[in-house]
């Protein structure tokens, strides 16, 4: 069962304009049909919420309305159409792609993933101890650098029965739980990738069911500072960060935003295969992160200039 | 007595009130968000309702966090709803009341303030916890 991750996101919002300038200004790159890309073509899709196309909403709007994984090949859409039609409806698509509900009512969407091939550059680090990363006069940082969401990495949903949830995708679409908030929810990796998660689950009321948030992998903990301060510089909300998460070890940075979830920077996150113990630790500030900042304008010691000119 | 000075924010020393905006400053269906005490960000926001001005406490009921995803956008589309951006929470624009997600039933905490040759006053000294 050969998924690799989230290809992409499709909300239904109510303000479909403030959507495209809030994903336009979080660095994606604008495509058309409401189409936000990172540099491997995964997506975040706005939709007007009452576009007859979508499928039904599951909470007012904005919110989710389908989560598309890419997979590997055809073989494993036929695998997944075979598991998942054993209980529950399945439709396909003219190109093969399996639609079907998660058993929390999330509509998926599985294709065979639009994940283009890219490279792009690491974020070289000079430590000594350890071979330099970055010879001499080449400079680690740039006044105006170039920073490119890269990749769709995880989606966080809240979910009203969590280990209901978390059975669906170990036990139907073979994803590990890599590690665990005990009465919270797991982080899930589907087969197709060795990233910590692409799946994070959250216990909450019915009623809150959708979205928590989404982010797209930047470069590096520079990167996901530098952008988070450029993103709050045009006047977003920061809701949670810069800090770095323990489990993952991502930097993260969240924001609010109008697609109804919040919207994260993450960078540099663990990779794991099937030999990982799952670790299984109570939710808290001091378990979720290693540091948390928050951030501050721009100041220099010497102060602002003597009032009344220079003496 | 000298004609206050028009500048938002400011208030007379010992006077419990502080000068917000030109009312004709708050367009309908939009939302101001204010800093009155210079926390940092905006503690407190307008928005106006007919001939009414409301003034909220910048503050959900759900997680104690600030509603806006951007600079003054507090408001649905169509400016009937407050909506906290973080969790996605709908409050009715009229009473404050949360209509939808997690938080429902609870409130916004409505702030006192009024209308007074055409600028909107919030009646809260700029050393109330409110603002900071």
């Amino acid at each position: 069962m050969n998924i690799i991750g989230p290809d992409a996101l499709v909300f239904g919002v109510d303000d479909v304009d403030a959507c495209n300038q809030y994903l336009t200004d979080y660095g994606l790159t604008p495509a058309g049909d409401g189409r936000f890309e990172a540099l491997d073509g995964t997506c975040v899709i706005i939709r007007a919420a009452d576009d007859p196309t979508l499928p039904p909403a599951i909470g007012p709007a904005p919110s989710v309305r389908e989560i598309v994984y890419g997979v590997a090949d055809a073989e494993t859409l036929e695998a997944l159409a075979a598991e998942l039609s054993k209980d529950r409806e399945v439709r396909r698509g003219d190109d093969g792609s399996v639609f079907a509900d998660d058993d929390s009512g999330f509509h998926l969407k599985f294709q065979v993933t639009i994940r283009r091939p890219f490279t792009a550059p690491a974020d070289l680090t000079n430590a000594p101890g350890h071979p330099p990363q970055r010879g001499p006069n080449l400079l680690g940082v740039e006044v105006g650098m170039s920073v490119a969401p890269r990749t769709l990495s995880h989606v966080v949903l809240f979910v009203p029965n969590m280990e209901q949830a978390e059975a669906f995708y170990v036990n139907r679409l073979a994803f590990r739980v890599t590690d665990k908030f005990t009465g919270t929810g797991p982080f899930l990796r589907p087969a197709g990738t060795d990233d910590h998660h692409t799946l994070f689950l959250i216990q909450t009321p019915p009623f809150m069911k959708g979205v928590e948030h989404f982010t797209f992998h930047l470069g590096s903990g520079t990167e996901v500072l530098y952008a988070g301060t450029q993103f709050q510089a045009k006047g977003y909300t920061s809701f949670w960060g810069p800090g770095r998460h323990l489990f993952g070890s991502n930097w993260f940075w969240y924001f609010n935003s109008p697609l109804g979830c919040h919207v994260e920077y993450d960078a540099d996150m663990d990779l794991h295969d099937d030999e990982w113990v799952a670790r299984h630790q109570p939710v808290g500030a001091d378990t979720s992160q290693l540091f948390l900042f928050k951030a501050t304008d721009k100041w220099f010691p010497s102060g602002p200039p003597p009032k009344g000119g220079a003496h | 007595m000298a004609p206050p000075s028009p500048t938002p924010g400011a208030h007379a020393p010992g006077e419990a009130r502080i000068r917000l905006c030109r009312t004709d400053e708050l367009l309908p269906g939009q939302a101001r968000g204010f800093d009155p005490a210079g926390s940092g960000r905006d503690t407190i926001f307008a928005l106006r309702r007919g001939d009414a001005v409301l003034i909220y406490h910048n503050h959900c009921p759900h997680q104690g966090v600030p509603l806006e995803y951007r600079k003054d956008r507090f408001l649905s589309a169509d400016g009937q709803r407050i909506l906290c951006y973080a969790h996605g929470a709908h409050f009715d624009a009229d009473t404050g009341v949360c209509i939808e997600g997690p938080c429902r039933g609870q409130s916004l905490l409505a702030l006192p303030g009024g209308v007074e040759h055409g600028w909107l006053w919030l009646n809260l000294p700029p050393t109330s916890p409110v603002l900071r």
